[in-house]
């Protein structure tokens, strides 16, 4: 049976297509200033290409993350929480925790055999997610994709004491003005998102294996810091930025 | 002799001249990135209102988050004392205040004659204060003085936005306008949801009659209804509500001065 799975993150939509347990296709598209809908159209339309199916084929799609209501070219929906720990069973058979940081929320989810069994979300707090990134980025003139490359230039930290990305946006002009090296601000900020998200983990009692799922783990700054916080190695299996999606075209075959 | 109260607040930096007990002089400025300097240009322009030399003042007390950088105060005092002292001063009936200025706010309960008897504070978090209307108000291209008004005047009722974090309401009006709604709907629904965050705090503080409102937000007119019906109290607001601090520090260096030459 052929499934797919479309991720509605609010910063790239993501849609997979399976063949039974076989991958045939993953694609991201940002989300821009589309609709949720045309976008996730967009998507799967390349996956569609690239998996060499029409879409009449696929028997099932299955949305879901934060814009999954959205998405009316799925029939069904399933929760992030599911979808995560569905899909790094299958990237990664040995996971017991998987921390998922996107755009504009963290989810932190211990599982089992592909199932969660305890879950904590940030999704009410810009801080808590790569939106709090996206900021330093933007005031300080770095494009995002190269933040982590940027963090590596220096060993020096620049502590960020508000927590509020609003406040912390403020902060940071006024260290620029004081003279701070920016990408000391930035290796202070990816700390600081470490520290928050950390605090997900030990909520979920988190076990090894650990592993990064959403867009902010292709971050190697952030992901620095954060095994620093673990104190153990992080996995971050190939198509990590996938994870709910591959768990989404997943759960379409039970369902 | 003369005293006076400075506030050096994160947006704005006022200064108070109090003469024989009533304000001699008044100043308020922008406080820009230095807020030593922004507190020397605004005492020497309320010096310049009020036709008096800083060797007339008998003392001075600073307050507001800049404080500390006041070289020239003889004290520094917290901005809840001064809140309650300045509120209290112009309404003595007055036991429940709101302050919220671009950065912070604050619940504050009081007994007679401003005697602080409990605050809740919030400086952590841009949502709940008044920089959450403040970039909301950039985002849609108006002024500080538009929104209230038109807040109040919603075509198809307020719309839902995020009330828990300033950015996440940012997405929310980005989207609000995509779909092509109205301006006043958008400026509604933040005002609500500003409004939720404030009475969950004056809650916490434990309300009680008579109720006053001062800091920039006491001049959006849109916030104030909707707090007043929310309560369902009118609010007392001083003719400048942003100077109700800088007021209450004149009054404590008032009383401080007093003191030294018993």
């Amino acid at each position: 049976m052929i499934t797919a799975g479309i991720d509605a993150g609010m910063s790239n939509l993501k849609a997979v297509i399976f063949r039974d347990q076989k991958l045939l296709a993953a694609q991201a598209v940002p989300a821009g200033t589309n609709s949720i809908q045309e976008t996730a159209q967009m998507a799967m339309d390349l996956a569609c290409v690239e998996a060499q199916v029409e879409f009449s084929e696929i028997a099932k799609v299955l949305a879901t993350g934060l814009g999954q209501a959205y998405v009316p070219l799925a029939r069904d929906q399933s929760a992030e929480a599911t979808c995560l720990a569905r899909g790094i069973y299958w990237l990664h058979p040995e996971a017991k925790t998987v921390l998922d940081v996107g755009a504009q929320k963290s989810l932190a989810v211990r599982c089992e055999e592909g199932r969660p069994v305890k879950i904590r979300a940030n999704a009410r707090c810009a801080a808590g997610s790569g939106r709090y990134l996206e900021m330093a980025a933007e005031v300080l003139g770095f494009p995002i994709d190269e933040l982590g490359a940027v963090s590596f230039r220096t060993d020096d930290y620049v502590e960020l004491e508000n927590t509020c990305t609003v406040f912390a946006e403020s902060d940071i002009i006024t260290l620029v003005h004081a003279g701070a090296k920016p990408e000391a601000i930035i290796k202070g900020a990816h700390r600081a998102l470490a520290q928050r998200v950390y605090t997900l983990l030990l909520h979920v009692d988190w076990e090894e294996d650990l592993c990064l799922a959403g867009g902010v783990a292709g971050n190697v700054g952030f992901l620095k810091e954060l095994e620093a916080l673990v104190g153990r190695p992080l996995v971050r299996p190939d198509y990590f930025e996938f994870t709910a999606a591959i768990g989404a075209a997943l759960v379409a075959l039970t369902v | 002799m003369p005293v006076a109260g400075v506030d050096i607040g994160s947006l704005s930096a006022k200064a108070v001249i109090l003469e024989d007990g009533n304000i001699a002089a008044s100043a308020l400025i922008l406080t820009g990135p230095d807020s030593g300097e922004a507190a020397r240009k605004v005492m020497d322009q309320v010096l310049k209102a009020g036709v008096f030399n800083m060797s007339d003042l008998e003392y001075i007390v600073s307050t507001g988050y800049g404080r500390l950088n006041v070289p020239f105060a003889h004290k520094k005092i917290t901005e809840i004392s001064c809140h309650a002292k300045g509120a209290a001063w112009f309404f003595p009936e007055v036991r429940t205040i709101l302050d919220m200025g671009g950065q912070d706010c604050k619940a504050i309960r009081c007994g007679g004659q401003g005697k602080v008897t409990n605050f809740v504070l919030n400086d952590k978090c841009a949502a709940g204060t008044g920089r959450y209307l403040e970039r909301i108000a950039r985002l849609l291209g108006l002024s500080l003085e538009e929104i209230g008004p038109r807040s109040l005047a919603p075509i198809d009722g307020p719309l839902p936005i995020d009330s828990a974090c300033a950015v996440f309401a940012e997405n929310d009006v980005l989207h609000f306008l995509r779909q092509g709604k109205h301006v006043s709907d958008i400026l509604a629904g933040a005002a609500e949801a500003l409004v939720n965050r404030i009475v969950s705090l004056i809650q916490k503080v434990g309300f009680e009659e008579a109720f006053s409102i001062s800091g920039g937000v006491a001049k959006n007119i849109g916030i104030v209804r909707r707090l007043e019906s929310r309560l369902g109290v009118r609010a007392r607001i001083a003719p400048e509500p942003q100077l109700v601090g800088a007021v209450g520090a004149a009054l404590l260096a008032q009383e401080l001065a007093g003191r030294l030459s018993r």
